[in-house]
């Protein structure tokens, strides 16, 4: 099973034990977004928000806030940051009993198991580099240009 | 220093992104969208590489649903130029596109880019409807594709580039007159 697919398990788990209709969750590494299920449409720029935020205060690891319906849970383990998104009047009876079980542990490795995928194919979302030069575009394009040739040649 | 070029290809849900970043890319793309029986759309982020010399061209696919439009602009950024891929197959597909491409028209209107006109192979829609429904300006252009076509993904790639090429030479003309 991928780091994915055992992220939306675990997100599903917690629902059915906890019993609530739904419970949102953000996975970034550092300021990036790696994995996000369905987010309430009132919900998505404080996430965002807190996530900038979050990602730029080392000793902040944990919040927990209201903001509208909602109570946003943040915590902070290492490079990843966790963000969930429930309904205010279901996380205030489950609250206790979601942070003491093992989902956030649970969220917590097999985040780092995506990470270690996304690691492995080597993805960089905030690139730094070298200008590109004109002389870089045309390299690019000789590239492509050659490879069209050879598929080209192969009759593809 | 190895240098990097960051193309995104973006568009809504069943443009075929993935499938163009799978045809394209030398590495497995990453994971992205999943359905977790018909409740739960889990989105990361397509990612494909390719490796030129000392240049690596680095591909993401947006996650195509308005719901994660909070996502577009953190994904784009830093980007060099970008593909608005849209499903060709139906006027509605094509308006289904609309809100993403003005977002990303207007947001990122100085990144060179071209319109993906995805699956000819069975679309019925002519490319100047896809130009008309989704507004693209006349300096744009609209090119026919398959994403599962090597070939046609190759010249997408070529059209691209040279628009990329085309706006460093015009800003580098721009400089060369305001200096002179």
């Amino acid at each position: 099973m991928s780091a994915v697919s055992a992220l939306a398990s675990i997100v599903k788990s917690m629902e059915k034990d906890l019993g609530v209709g739904s419970i949102s969750l953000v996975i970034a590494n550092h300021n990036n977004i790696i994995f996000a299920t369905d987010i309430p449409a009132d919900q998505r720029d404080i996430v965002a928000s807190t996530i900038s935020f979050v990602s730029k205060y080392s000793s902040l690891n944990e919040a927990r806030f209201r903001n509208g319906d909602y109570i946003i849970y943040v915590t902070k383990k290492g490079e990843i940051t966790l963000v969930l998104i429930l309904s205010y009047y279901e996380l205030e009876s489950i609250l206790y009993k979601l942070l003491n079980k093992h989902y956030l542990q649970d969220i917590i490795k097999a985040s780092e198991d995506m990470l270690r995928e996304i690691d492995k194919a080597s993805p960089e979302l905030s690139i730094t580099s070298d200008e590109l030069t004109e002389e870089d575009i045309l390299i690019l394009l000789d590239f492509f240009k050659a490879k069209l040739r050879e598929v080209e040649s192969k009759g593809g | 220093m190895v240098k990097v070029f960051k193309l995104v290809i973006a568009g809504p849900y069943g443009a075929g992104k993935t499938t163009f970043v799978r045809t394209l890319s030398e590495v497995v793309p990453i994971e992205t969208d999943v359905l977790d029986g018909n409740k739960t759309t889990t989105v990361a982020f397509d990612y494909g590489r390719i490796r030129v010399n000392d240049i690596v061209v680095h591909i993401f696919g947006v996650p195509g649903q308005e719901r994660f439009n909070f996502m577009w602009r953190i994904i784009a950024r830093g980007m060099h130029a970008y593909i608005f891929m849209v499903d060709s197959t139906s006027v509605d597909s094509i308006k289904a596109a609309l809100n993403m491409y003005n977002f990303f028209e207007s947001q990122f209107a100085n990144t060179p880019h071209i319109v993906a006109a995805n699956k000819r192979d069975i679309s019925k829609v002519s490319l100047d409807d896809v130009r008309r429904i989704l507004n693209v300006p006349p300096s744009i252009k609209v090119v026919p594709l398959i994403a599962t076509d090597k070939k046609m993904a190759l010249e997408t790639m070529i059209m691209l580039l040279e628009e990329v090429h085309r706006a460093m030479f015009r800003s580098e003309a721009a400089k060369t007159l305001t200096v002179l």
